[in-house]
């Protein structure tokens, strides 16, 4: 069993479940906090660290898509994972279009708890990284790279922002690199992933 | 008048005593039976049977040529009212019968009735020219008259004839059409005793034998039979209706239970989750080395909490499917509305209402079905939380109190929503006035069902764009008021 280190939220409005998943996820080596709203966590989450953040589906209040959507757009660096005390289809797949990284139902075994947890935290290191590559790159470097993503040629970009198609050549050459891609194709699958276009 | 008391008088009168008792009844079923037709005529049929009882008694004890024809002449009329309200109701209760035959009869009888006030005899007799007095059977004398039959009676008695064939002709079309119950004893009873008064009165009437006139005995047996019929179908009707709400009971608690399942579902699946993953937890901290055994120990009670509580709901479940069987006993109201209230948990987070329990300390034991009374609270919460479906999250409070009072246990269910509508309020105990959208508009008039089985009421106590409060009581176990 995985006893990788790795904060995991908890937000349930039921304290016995909160306390069960915090003691479970403790055992297994992870750093817990719990939350018993969607509200609750809203006002004390700082969204520096990456984390995952387990998410009850039906709570009073805020539900969990709704948490979910305000997280999304708070580009919180988290990876989701949902518990539902039914299997609702049409909930789990609003989660998982969110992009959600897994919707369980409960009652939830370890064995399927600790694996989306780990793919979780995964995601959202990935986002954390991400984020990193583009969060180097100049304001003129970004400008381009919207351009390039968006298909347009070198001449047209030079156009559209004034300058010569050489300036274009370099700043492309470095936003390249900077992000870590080798190809067109690659940055662009990076820019969706990070949502920045 | 050789005997101190006359059992002729004491029959008679008896007899014209029942009649009158009959159309009192009938009278009653009439007004209270949204005025059916059928009550209405029996009543009229009963009333004039009894006159014509009357009639007859002081016709049997009369010496007086004069009076005796006053008298006939009286009688004459309440046999016309008589024989046309039993065709009347032949005609409307079988269904069945000639019209036109109808017709002749009433004609004949109509200008019987003529010949009754036109000809100084009356229309049995053209000229009565003594009042004979004979004995009865057991010894009293009685008077008849003796004279000279009017030649136009005939009509009359081909009238009775006709009478029974009409009679005939309806029994016959019912039984064919399988409403044989009413065919035997409706049909069947006026035919025999229609038979019998219409042999019987002639013979008199011409002096072949020395009876007393008995054809108000026969009105009454006839009256007799059609009640009987009338009330039996009453009670199957009554029972009917009465198996018909027990269904509506039931079909309302599984439509309810529909409503309440995700709920249960979610409320089931909570201990679940919190029991699985303790455990899960448990085994994974004595598989190390340093093993806690305080942790260990919560996580014992946490698992034991969490059953119990799944077993509550589990319990709440069965004993709201469970047939309706009536156990009075002490009830813990106070208890009973929190077992609602955890039952219900789920469709009171999924609809965003907060609920406030309010009660005040030791509220005496109140007396009724356990089960049942959940199921009246449990009813009240669920409209209490449907009339919020309109208001703003935050707004969204039901408060519940407990409290002792000079009737028994009250029990209060105070919403915020949108009110009653003034027309409902009338009729809202009733079956089928849904007062939302949704439902079969049975759940409030099951609620007073229950609430005054057991002995309690049930009201609206105010209701408004403030919102609605609903009141019930159930008496103290105890019997006793509360101090």
């Amino acid at each position: 069993m995985t006893t990788a280190a790795g904060k995991v939220i908890v937000v349930d409005d039921d304290a016995s479940v909160r306390r069960s998943l915090r003691r479970l996820l403790t055992g297994a080596g992870y750093e817990v906090e719990e939350f018993a709203s969607a509200e609750e966590f809203l006002d004390r989450a700082n969204g520096e660290e990456p984390a995952c953040a387990v998410l009850d589906l039906a709570m009073p209040g805020m539900d969990g898509l709704a948490l979910q959507q305000e997280l999304v757009s708070n580009k919180f660096p988290l990876g989701l994972v949902f518990l539902s005390g039914h299997g609702d289809i049409p909930a789990s797949v609003a989660a998982m279009k969110q992009g959600a990284v897994d919707f369980l139902t409960k009652p939830v075994d370890e064995n399927a708890l600790f694996p989306a947890v780990e793919r979780a935290l995964a995601d959202a290191r990935n986002q954390v990284a991400l984020s990193s590559r583009f969060s180097s790159l100049s304001p003129r470097e970004l400008q381009v790279m919207h351009r390039v993503v968006k298909g347009m040629l070198n001449k047209q970009i030079a156009a559209e922002l004034g300058i010569v198609e050489k300036t274009v050549k370099v700043h492309r050459a470095h936003l390249m690199e900077k992000t870590g891609s080798r190809s067109l194709a690659e940055l662009v699958k990076l820019c969706t992933k990070a949502g920045i276009c | 008048m050789t005997s101190t008391f006359s059992i002729l008088t004491i029959l008679w009168s008896m007899c014209a005593a029942v009649c009158f008792m009959l159309a009192f009844v009938h009278m009653m079923l009439w007004i209270r039976g949204s005025y059916k037709l059928d009550y209405l005529i029996i009543a009229v049929m009963a009333t004039a049977a009894g006159c014509k009882v009357i009639l007859e008694m002081l016709m049997l004890l009369t010496s007086d040529i004069d009076q005796y024809i006053y008298l006939q002449k009286l009688d004459n009329i309440s046999t016309f009212v008589v024989l046309l309200s039993l065709l009347w109701f032949i005609q409307v209760y079988l269904q069945a019968g000639s019209r036109w035959l109808l017709g002749v009869i009433v004609l004949l009888r109509v200008v019987d009735l003529v010949i009754n006030f036109s000809s100084p005899g009356g229309a049995v007799f053209s000229e009565i020219t003594a009042i004979g007095q004979s004995e009865a059977f057991w010894g009293e004398l009685f008077s008849h008259p003796i004279g000279i039959v009017h030649p136009m009676k005939i009509w009359a008695d081909i009238a009775s004839l006709l009478i029974l064939v009409f009679l005939a002709q309806a029994t016959w079309q019912a039984w064919r059409r399988d409403r044989r119950n009413r065919a035997i004893i409706v049909g069947g009873s006026s035919i025999l005793f229609i038979l019998l008064a219409g042999i019987h009165t002639p013979l008199v009437d011409i002096g072949i034998i020395r009876m007393p006139y008995m054809m108000g005995f026969a009105f009454l047996a006839i009256v007799a039979a059609l009640t009987y019929q009338l009330l039996d179908e009453w009670r199957k009707t009554q029972s009917d209706l009465r198996h018909t709400r027990r269904e509506l009971e039931r079909l309302t608690r599984a439509v309810m239970l529909g409503e309440v399942a995700a709920g249960l579902a979610h409320e089931l699946n909570q201990p679940l989750s919190a029991i699985l993953s303790n455990a899960q937890a448990g085994r994974r901290i004595l598989a190390k080395k340093d093993t806690d055994l305080v942790e260990i120990g919560e996580i014992f009670e946490d698992i034991i909490a969490d059953d119990k509580r799944a077993g509550d709901v589990v319990h709440g479940l069965r004993t709201m499917l469970r047939e309706e069987t009536e156990e009075s006993t002490a009830v813990d109201i106070e208890s009973a509305i929190h077992l609602v209230t955890r039952i219900l948990g789920g469709e009171i987070a999924a609809h965003d209402v907060t609920v406030s329990i309010d009660s005040t300390a030791d509220i005496p034991l109140a007396r009724g079905d356990g089960v049942q009374i959940q199921q009246v609270i449990m009813n009240l919460i669920m409209n209490a939380i449907h009339a919020l479906d309109a208001s703003p999250r935050s707004e969204r409070r039901i408060w519940l109190s407990a409290t002792a009072s000079d009737n028994g246990v009250l029990v209060s269910v105070r919403d915020i929503g949108s009110g009653i509508d003034e027309q409902l309020r009338e009729q809202l105990f009733r079956p089928f006035v849904p007062s939302q959208s949704a439902g079969l508009g049975m759940g409030l008039a099951i609620c007073r069902r229950i609430v005054e089985r057991n002995g309690g009421r049930i009201w609206v106590e105010r209701s408004g764009s403030s919102g609605t409060e609903m009141c019930f009581t159930l008496p103290f176990a105890n019997g006793d008021r509360h101090e």
